[in-house]
């Protein structure tokens, strides 16, 4: 089976279209197939945020629940460290944990959302994550990047304290996920060593210069850059073309300085 | 020609006509406004993704607007653990990687909407603003607002803007060829009518930074912006502000020029002269999601350009720079 056939496979367990058996099988090659989790692990974490519910869909959590209380869940246990952690990850984002799946269930029914429709929506959505660019879902990194975001999935939930003061609500425009559903808290690994030492300087009058330029442009282009910025791993601007090679642009005209 | 009744029901069907024909319906300028109003003047909490080269990362941004005063915190949660927080007049910006904070003060600003471009002023020669279409986005009614660049001088924008609440649900940002640089998307959003101090704490990993501050906005139309002239600029762009402001950790003032072209804005700073002019010209350049940076040297001044502009129209302004005699 190839690769792209796979991820077709998985692509229909979510949405609740593989037969039950080939669903099965699929479950178990999951439990072997380390870039198969990944995948799984992407489409869950993406599913499950975009949409806020813990679970892809019915169809497809019921039967998975049932391939892997079937005993392909042994294998995963029984494999390395690192597996293990990606797959209690997966397992916390989509609610898969045992002690998860009856709060599970019990969400379901409080969540009152039009599944159907809200699975459209949110398919197109992650068409378009997932179209944007390939290499984020299939890159090395996407393992580590799956494991932070569903650690900080987690962590956000215990840091966010404006929502303890539901009263003060005025609008849930994308609701949170329930609370009652929480998962167990991960720890994020520390950033030291991952982003490479850089001269100081210009690190800092980027930032000095980003957010000067942000008090004068519109917000969502604040937003932007800000956000390009704080999540920018060099801090450090790259050298580029000279100047003497900026050609007159073609919509360029005589401005009288003012 | 007599006003009978009959021609008064002519008029009000002909005028309900026109109230239901879609060229009577707002126009993508409009929403985008009422976007740029409802990210400045409500108070919100949400976590979204930014996801840009390839890569997909998740921030948690908190507005509040309390009497007028502005509160905001913006934290990536992921990676660096970098934050940025302005409580009313006071920017702070974390970099605990580089065991940072840069402190710099503002003047208050009186109306809610700080001085970016009217969005009106955007001249549909330089964009085609599409018609607003009507999307299902995320369980949510929103309005599709696309703006296309009619050059390669500028970046366009595709928005989901949210139909009850305003607020901006995705956005894209491609550019003159369709090819998407940039998406932002929210995965949770919702608007408060109150949101409490602490949330605009300093984070716990600020404790043992090394603390940088800078005096902000110093005077408009001063002695360095004087000794300093834009030949040409791209088309459509115009000058919007000048002055000058002292940045956190620069010993000497810059010079901040703000252009526009309604929609997008590019900010020049010009430095002191250096010390030491380079023998040969040096160049930096960065895309950071919407916006570009370039940093190079003219006259023996430290020049940095920031904007929402493709690389070619930032290098080109900076090659506009000329200095007066000193």
């Amino acid at each position: 089976m190839t690769g792209h056939e796979r991820e077709s496979q998985l692509s229909a367990m979510f949405d609740g279209e593989l037969p039950a058996e080939e669903c099965e099988l699929l479950a178990r090659r999951l439990s072997r197939d380390e870039q198969m989790r990944r995948s799984y692990a992407h489409y869950a974490l993406i599913g499950s945020v975009i949409r806020n519910e813990p679970l892809a869909s019915g169809a497809f959590a019921d039967k998975v629940h049932g391939a892997l209380r079937a005993g392909s869940v042994t294998a995963v246990a029984s494999s390395s460290r690192t597996a293990q952690g990606e797959t209690q990850a997966t397992e916390a984002l989509a609610g898969m944990s045992a002690e998860g799946a009856a709060g599970v269930a019990r969400a379901r029914n409080r969540w009152a959302w039009p599944l159907g429709a809200v699975g459209l929506a949110a398919s197109v959505a992650v068409v378009a994550l997932l179209s944007l660019d390939p290499a984020t879902i299939q890159s090395p990194a996407s393992p580590s990047m799956v494991a932070d975001q569903a650690t900080e999935m987690a962590v956000v939930e215990e840091v966010v304290t404006a929502r303890e003061s539901q009263s003060m609500v005025a609008e849930v425009i994308i609701p949170d996920r329930p609370t009652s559903l929480e998962p167990e808290s991960y720890v994020t690994p520390p950033v030291e060593g991952l982003v490479p030492e850089r001269k100081l300087a210009p690190t800092i009058q980027l930032a000095n210069y980003v957010v000067a330029h942000g008090t004068v442009s519109a917000p969502m282009m604040r937003h932007s850059a800000l956000s390009a910025f704080i999540t920018d791993q060099e801090g450090v601007m790259a050298p580029g073309a000279a100047p003497t090679n900026a050609s007159r642009p073609s919509g360029a005209s005589e401005v009288a300085p003012q | 020609m007599r006003w009978g009744p009959s021609a008064g029901r002519r008029w009000a069907w002909l005028l309900s006509l026109c109230a239901l024909s879609p060229a009577w319906a707002d126009t993508a300028q409009d929403w985008l406004e009422r976007m740029n109003v409802a990210l400045a003047e409500k108070s919100y909490d949400g976590t979204f993704f930014h996801m840009r080269d390839g890569r997909s990362e998740s921030l948690r941004i908190v507005h509040r607007v309390r009497d007028g005063d502005v509160c905001e915190r913006l934290m990536s949660l992921d990676g660096t653990g970098r934050e940025f927080i302005r409580r009313g007049e006071e920017l702070r910006y974390y970099l605990p990687e580089k065991g940072l904070v840069l402190v710099e003060r503002r003047e208050r600003e009186t109306g809610l909407l700080p001085s970016f471009p009217s969005l009106k002023a955007a001249s549909t020669e330089l964009y085609d603003f599409g018609e607003v279409r009507r999307v299902r986005l995320m369980g949510r009614d929103t309005r599709l607002v696309t703006v296309k660049p009619r050059d390669e001088l500028r970046y366009g924008y595709r928005v989901w803007i949210d139909a009850r609440t305003h607020m901006p649900l995705k956005s894209e940002l491609h550019d003159a060829r369709g090819t998407v640089l940039e998406q932002l998307m929210f995965a949770n959003l919702a608007v408060f009518k109150e949101i409490p101090d602490h949330l605009f704490e300093p984070p716990a990993s600020a404790k043992g930074l090394t603390t940088l501050h800078g005096a902000g906005r110093v005077a408009e139309g001063r002695t360095v912006i004087q000794r300093w002239r834009v030949r040409t600029l791209p088309r459509g762009f115009r000058m919007i502000h000048q002055f000058e402001q002292a940045l956190p950790g620069a010993e000497e003032p810059v010079a901040h020029l703000v252009f526009s072209d309604g929609v997008a804005s590019v900010s020049v700073f010009i430095g002191e002269r250096l010390p030491a002019p380079s023998a040969k010209e040096i160049a930096l350049e960065r895309r950071l999601g919407a916006s570009t940076t370039y940093s190079t040297e003219v006259a023996g001044h430290q020049i940095v350009v920031v904007g929402e502009v493709p690389p070619n129209t930032a290098r080109f302004i900076a090659s506009q720079l000329q200095a007066a005699r000193e």
